[in-house]
């Protein structure tokens, strides 16, 4: 018996292998070289613009990324915004998903609403949002002017603070859809027994669904988290376009600065450098997010 | 879904076989071919369709393509792609030409006079004030300029009136200093009975044309943006900080726009609106206005500064060494970019000046509004490129969009950051 | 009592999912709304619905659209190709980190995070250098692959996320029978992922058809360009934005067609997941 089942382990562990190695194929040898060559990047001075050659300076790029001002600035706001924009997005998504998963009926146009924002291209409406928004002849405020709130006119994208908080709704506007997805998803997989189980004990209001939905839901938490914190210290196209990272870089995150730095400045090393600075981020909280959920059960 | 998986593998197969040959390259026989890659607004702006339609039938033998370029980013694609030999466009068209100083600094394009001799059978003369010097790059022609624009400020005479800011014969009182701007635009400044703002005095370009905004201004007052190493620009004077505290005056008050701090339309669009009373960028606003308010509402005046001048920056060519073509495609720009349709019709339909001073003389009597800068115009300068110009750029952005909202950052304080910035920048 | 209470509860849920959908519909009703405005009626008026329709800005789109079909075709033999390999891959990948222990399974796992984790922007000059040396810019494989790169990775965390939450005795019960391990998975338990299998589909098809960035830099010729960098060719000197709101309406037509299709699948799907679940 006990031969049985190591060969049935070994046996599952070959076809692991044999299932793994398409994927390996089309994804690491395609990205071998441009990661190797962006490692090597990371460690060398090069403007690719000016300088023939480049130039090595070990570890120098990562010493004076803390040094940088702008680039503090932009790891700074990126922390802020995944901050908000986490937990929004998380309570936000699951709420959305509890109300429609406990809404079966009609849940057609409800649903259809609520993910229809994934489906419009972000660069090109947030280039729209910038327009209802504008100061002088955005809807918003006209929109505010004719009920009579005329004094809640605001210059919504040039003023700091509320320049921030659009980024916030316009990122979440977009992005939520899709996380509500996963989480009813989630909620479906959990088996109808259960709920019956629940019922007959009592349980007809939300306390205890909840206390039967959230610890079933440990995956989809694992799934939903890893995307949410990409969408969050990943993100680049919302300030981008609505913003440009101003005024005078209250916007800025990181991921920009990567681009700008790349694409802008040519300054390919340096570029190179924080790029691995903010895979290290993306990693930590990933990893951070999975122990947190695999805890909570 | 085992069905749906079936259909998109079937798809999937089907779309190798039938277009792996899509991306191969339609052989031409015996035929010349140029290509041309250009944005799509100087696609538009430049007729050059219309171009290329009409040298191909001058000229039966060559074939003319366009291709369109989505946007600047992809330009920097074109510094490995040349630097390997190779390329599939033979003319390209920069905006504003901040990329020409790669392709220079790198070698990967012509000089125009000394390599390929344009000027031999063209001579220098042919070319309207300025426009040419916009296309060199350290005292070489590097690049052409195919059109190029001013700065002036386009104002609303319909409320210029309604603000008594007219003289007898109905003309927009003359705006002589920057303190004079700001005190219009104050007068210019309409508010409802909450405070709210419903008419915005005017419009100064903070976003990322900041470099032409300043230089323009400083030109206008001295004849000359830079200090006297040539290269810095000339901020240290009485004369910047006055007009640094007007900005920020204006700004602090509401009588001049912010939205261009993170739109750089935002300005122009404000305009057009209806919204907004003076706009100072690029000279051509005001034809996009004509629609929504009406040549007669409309003006152009100069830019306020005792030397009365201004920027001109050209939108520019550059034929890459990879090119097998060269002289043909210094044929194509004489006959066909430099033709009369493209460059008048450019000038009357658009704004977008010809830098062929017979043609602009035409065109500059079908348009009058332009003679309210005339003078500035045969003054126009163009500036200098430096090499991280995007960081000076942004740079600028900063010090400007924090400073003139600041009430403690004095006038003092921006100047100093701004020569610090120039300072910590390659040229 | 209770029925009320019950009543009570449905109406202010019917409450709150017509504000939040109100909400998230009103900025693209307003982009379809103004896609039949004028430049007069967009910049002066500012209406919401247009008080004259006119169809200038699809007239200008179309002008120039000669060549439209061909993006189209571009985009949805990209778009096709890429989310079938992640759907195969994914399920592939997916289930054998999940349920086929290796040694070296955890490490891989680690090492697609990272891919993951990775901003393309990075390395997108590299892979253009890559791509140029191999002869692969400007043909469909090399704008699928680094498509791949953004859409599989996730995938695969989705689809090893549902087959972990299976239960072990289908999978023992199968094998006793005398299943092979491909067996068991595609007979028994692919067809219980059917639920993840249309998320994957779902999020790589949105993921794919609106994808810009990858697109711009490795596609330059008409004959390989996707709608998505063919539509911001309409862009001028800045976004007139009666034509950017055309040129976002028709770009968001095959999407929604797409999801109005699959629609009924969406919810079917999830539902036939959960009683078999």
């Amino acid at each position: 018996m006990q031969n049985t089942i190591s060969f049935r382990k070994k046996a599952r562990a070959r076809w692991g292998v044999i299932f793994v190695i398409p994927t390996c194929v089309v994804l690491f040898v395609f990205v071998f070289y441009p990661i190797c060559y962006t490692l090597v990047l990371s460690l060398n001075e090069y403007n690719f613009a000016y300088d023939m050659h480049m130039k090595f300076v070990g570890l120098k790029n990562f010493v004076d990324m803390f040094k940088d001002i702008q680039f503090l600035t932009a790891l700074k706001n990126t922390l802020q915004f995944t901050l908000f924009m986490f937990v929004i997005l998380v309570v936000l998504s699951l709420s959305l998903a509890l109300l429609l998963f406990n809404k079966k009926r009609r849940s057609w146009l409800y649903r259809v609403s609520i993910f229809m924002p994934i489906v419009v291209p972000a660069s090109l409406i947030c280039i729209l949002f910038s327009f209802m928004l504008a100061d002088n002849f955005g809807i918003v405020n006209k929109f505010l002017v004719s009920i009579g709130l005329s004094g809640w006119s605001h210059n919504w994208l040039t003023d700091a603070k509320t320049a921030r908080v659009w980024v916030i709704i316009v990122s979440v506007w977009g992005k939520v859809g899709f996380c509500t997805i996963l989480f009813l998803s989630g909620l479906q997989n959990i088996s109808q027994d259960m709920f019956e189980a629940a019922e007959i004990d009592g349980a007809v209001g939300w306390k205890k669904l909840i206390h039967i939905m959230i610890p079933n839901l440990t995956e989809t938490f694992v799934v939903v988290g890893i995307w949410a914190i990409l969408q969050c210290l990943k993100l680049f196209v919302t300030p981008n376009v609505l913003t440009k990272g101003g005024p005078a870089n209250a916007t800025l995150v990181m991921y920009q600065n990567i681009y700008n730095t790349a694409f802008n400045y040519f300054d390919m090393g340096y570029a190179a450098a924080q790029a691995f600075v903010l895979t290290a981020l993306v990693m930590i909280f990933s990893l951070l997010n999975m122990k947190l959920s695999k805890g909570e059960n | 879904m085992k069905k749906v998986l079936v259909l998109l593998l079937v798809l999937l197969i089907a779309s190798f076989t039938v277009f792996a040959a899509g991306a191969g390259e339609a052989q031409t026989g015996g035929k010349k071919t140029i290509t041309i890659g250009a944005e799509s607004w100087e696609i538009n702006k430049i007729f050059l369709e219309h171009a290329a339609q009409e040298f191909m039938a001058a000229h039966p033998d060559v074939t003319v393509e366009i291709v369109t370029i989505a946007d600047q980013t992809k330009l920097s694609n074109y510094i490995l792609d040349w630097g390997k030999g190779s390329t599939d466009v033979d003319l390209v068209f920069l905006d504003g030409g901040i990329f020409s100083a790669e392709y220079a600094a790198k070698g990967l394009i012509y000089d125009f006079e000394k390599d390929l001799h344009f000027f031999d059978d063209f001579p220098k003369s042919n070319f309207t004030a300025g426009s040419l010097e916009t296309g060199l790059r350290d005292g070489a022609q590097m690049c052409l300029p195919a059109i190029y624009e001013v700065y002036g400020i386009s104002i609303n005479k319909a409320m210029f009136k309604e603000a008594g800011l007219v003289d007898a014969e109905g003309n927009p009182l003359p705006i002589k200093t920057w303190d004079d701007f700001v005190e219009f635009a104050e007068k210019l400044t309409k508010k409802d009975k909450n405070g709210t703002i419903t008419q915005v005095g005017g419009s100064i370009q903070f976003g990322n044309n900041l470099n032409t905004i300043l230089g323009a201004a400083l030109y206008s007052q001295f004849g000359n943006v830079y200090a006297a190493d040539g290269i810095t620009f000339n901020v240290d004077n009485d004369f910047t900080r006055n007009m640094i505290r007007a900005w920020q005056k204006g700004i602090q008050s509401g009588a001049l726009s912010q939205s261009t701090f993170v739109d750089n339309a935002g300005g122009r669009n404000g305009f057009k609106a209806g919204q907004i009373a003076m706009c100072y960028e690029a000279a051509g606003r005001w034809m996009e206005a004509v629609a929504t308010i009406g040549t007669e509402n409309l003006a152009l005046i100069p830019i306020p500064g005792d030397f009365g001048g201004t920027i001109c920056f050209g939108c520019q060519m550059v034929i890459p060494k990879a090119s097998k073509n060269p002289e043909l495609v210094c044929q194509f720009i004489k006959e066909a970019v430099y033709g009369e349709y493209s460059q008048t019709n450019a000038f009357t339909t658009y704004g977008k000046m010809s830098v062929i001073q017979k043609h602009f003389d035409a065109a500059l009597e079908a348009t009058p509004m332009w003679k309210g800068i005339a003078d500035a115009m045969s003054k126009a300068k163009p500036m200098i490129t430096y090499e991280e110009s995007q960081k000076w750029l942004e740079g600028l952005d900063q010090i400007f969009q924090s400073g003139l909202v600041s009430t403690t950052t004095t006038p003092d304080d921006m100047v100093k950051q701004i020569l610090d910035l120039s300072a910590s920048i390659r040229k | 009592m209770a029925r009320k209470q019950k009543l009570s509860f449905s109406i202010f849920v019917s409450a709150v999912l017509i504000v939040v959908s109100v909400l998230f519909l009103f900025p693209i009703f307003f982009c379809i709304f103004t896609s039949f405005k004028e430049s007069a009626e967009i910049i002066r008026d500012i209406t919401f619905i247009p008080h004259k329709w006119s169809s200038v800005n699809y007239d200008y789109v179309f002008a120039r659209g000669a060549k439209y079909l061909r993006y189209y075709l571009n985009t949805i033999i990209i778009t096709a190709s890429s989310v079938a390999i992640t759907l195969v891959l994914s399920a592939l990948s997916g289930y054998a980190f999940a349920r086929l222990h290796f040694r070296g399974s955890k490490f891989l796992l680690a090492s697609i995070l990272f891919l993951l984790a990775f901003p393309l922007c990075a390395i997108l000059i590299p892979i253009y250098m890559m791509e140029y040396e191999l002869r692969l810019l400007n043909s469909y494989l090399g704008i699928i692959l680094p498509n791949l790169l953004c859409i599989l990775p996730f995938s695969i965390f989705i689809m090893r996320g549902a087959f972990i939450d299976m239960s072990d005795e289908l999978e023992d019960s199968a094998e006793i029978d005398g299943c092979s391990v491909p067996q068991t998975f595609f007979n028994i338990m692919l067809p219980l992922a059917q639920n993840a299998l249309i998320i994957v589909l779902v999020s790589g098809f949105y993921n794919v058809w609106g994808e810009y960035t990858i697109s711009k830099t490795l596609a330059s010729k008409d004959s390989i360009m996707p709608i998505s960098v063919a539509l911001t060719l309409l862009k001028s000197e800045d976004w007139n934005y009666g034509v950017l709101a055309a040129a976002i309406t028709l770009s968001i037509i095959p999407p929604i067609v797409v999801f109005a299709v699959f629609q009924d699948k969406l919810v079917e799907g999830m539902s036939a997941g959960a009683i078999k679940g």
